[in-house]
C-alpha cells in the first residue's frame, strides 16, 4: 500500500482518499434508516400545541410501565378536503396501537383500570396526547374516565417551549 | 489477428485502468458510491425533523372527574373560553368577576398573575371551563398560562355527558 502510494506520488498521480466519506455516508444511512423506523413505531402521527411560553417538561420515555398515552386523533386528518362537519370531531382513540372508538369511554376506563393493575403501585399516571384541532368537549370524556378508574395524576402533552422564543 | 491483438490490448488496457496489473482484483466502487448517495439524498429530503413534546403535569379529583368546587375553601377563579371564528380559529378567555373578554394568552397569564399577586396565595384553585366546542388548543393554552403563572391547583369544568 506505501509502495503503492509512493509510486502514485513519484509518477505525479493526484487520488482521493475515499475511504472515510465511505465510512461517514455509511453512517448516516443508518442513522437515517434506525431514526426513521422509531419515529414510525413509537407514536402515532398527530398535531399537539405548543402553548406560549409552554410550561410542557420534556418527556423522558414513551415506554413506561407506570404510564399510560392515551392519543385523540382529530378526524380531519382523515378527510381529504376541508368537511365542516368533522371539525373538531376525535375519529378515534390510540392507545399502544390499539383503536378504541372515540366516546366509548367505558372501554377505556376499563383499559386504563387493566394498565393500572399490572403497573407498579402509586406512580402511575395517564399523558392526554390530543390534537389541537379536536374539540375540548372530545378530551373531556376521557378525563373522566380517567377519574372513574381512580387515576389522579394526568399530564397533558404539549410541544416544548423553543429555546429563545420568550 | 488483428482483432485478436486488439482484443488482448483491451483487457491490458481494462487491468491497467482497475489497478490489477500486479494480480490484484479491486471491486469497482463507482456504482455502490452511486447508489449509495442516491440513498443518503432519499433519506435526507424524506426524513421530517418532529417538534419535541412534553407534559404539563395535573391533577384529576378523586370524586368524578370533575373538579370539585365544593371541596376547597377558596373561591375558585374561572376561566371561560368562548370560540372565535367560523371555524373556531380563535377563543376569548374571560375571567369570573371581570367583565372584560382576553384576547391573548399573554392577557390571561397578566390577569392570573396579577389575581395571585393581589390574594398573596397561589393555592386558589383554577376551574377552566371551555364552552361549547372549543378547540383543545385554547383550553390547553388557558391550561399552560395558569401553571406559568404558578397556580397549584388547576383543573377542568365538567362538560355534559
Amino acid at each position: 500500500m506505501a509502495d503503492e502510494k509512493k509510486q502514485q506520488e513519484q509518477r505525479g498521480e493526484v487520488s482521493f482518499n475515499m475511504t472515510p466519506m465511505i465510512d461517514c455516508v455509511f453512517l448516516l444511512i443508518i442513522f437515517f434508516l434506525l431514526a426513521s423506523s422509531f419515529a414510525s413505531e413509537r407514536l402515532p402521527q398527530l398535531q399537539p400545541h405548543r402553548p406560549e411560553d409552554s410550561q410542557a417538561l420534556p418527556r423522558e420515555d414513551t415506554e413506561t410501565p407506570n404510564k399510560i398515552i392515551i392519543n385523540i386523533l382529530s378526524a380531519e386528518d382523515e378527510v381529504l378536503s376541508e368537511d365542516p362537519s368533522v371539525s373538531g370531531v376525535a375519529s378515534h382513540y390510540n392507545i399502544d396501537g390499539s383503536r378504541i372508538d372515540a366516546g366509548d369511554t367505558s372501554t377505556l376506563a376499563d383499559v386504563i383500570r387493566e394498565r393500572k393493575e399490572r403497573a407498579r403501585e402509586g406512580d402511575f399516571f395517564v399523558e392526554v396526547r390530543a390534537d389541537w384541532r379536536v374539540s375540548y368537549e372530545e378530551v373531556a370524556p376521557v378525563m373522566r374516565a380517567a377519574a372513574r378508574a381512580e387515576i389522579e395524576n394526568v399530564n397533558l402533552t404539549a410541544l416544548t417551549a423553543v429555546a429563545g422564543e420568550y | 489477428m488483428a482483432k485478436e491483438e486488439e482484443k488482448h490490448e483491451h483487457h491490458r488496457t481494462r487491468g491497467r485502468l482497475r489497478g490489477t496489473g500486479k494480480g490484484k482484483i479491486q471491486p469497482p466502487l463507482t456504482p455502490m458510491i452511486d447508489v449509495t448517495f442516491l440513498l443518503l439524498i432519499f433519506f435526507v429530503l424524506t426524513a421530517s425533523v418532529s417538534p419535541e413534546e412534553g407534559n404539563i403535569p395535573g391533577t384529576l379529583p378523586r370524586a368524578a372527574g370533575v373538579a370539585a368546587e365544593e371541596d376547597v375553601p377558596l373561591r375558585p377563579i374561572r376561566i371561560s373560553i368562548y370560540p372565535v371564528g367560523s371555524k373556531r380559529e380563535a377563543a376569548q378567555f374571560t375571567l369570573e368577576g371581570e367583565g372584560t373578554s382576553l384576547e391573548t394568552p399573554s392577557e390571561l397569564y397578566g390577569r392570573l398573575l396579577a389575581r395571585r399577586d393581589a390574594l398573596g396565595t397561589d393555592e386558589i384553585p383554577i376551574i377552566i371551563d371551555p364552552r361549547g366546542n372549543v378547540r383543545w388548543k385554547f383550553a390547553l393554552e388557558a391550561y399552560n398560562q395558569a401553571i406559568r403563572a404558578r397556580y397549584k391547583n388547576v383543573g377542568f369544568a365538567p362538560t355534559g355527558g
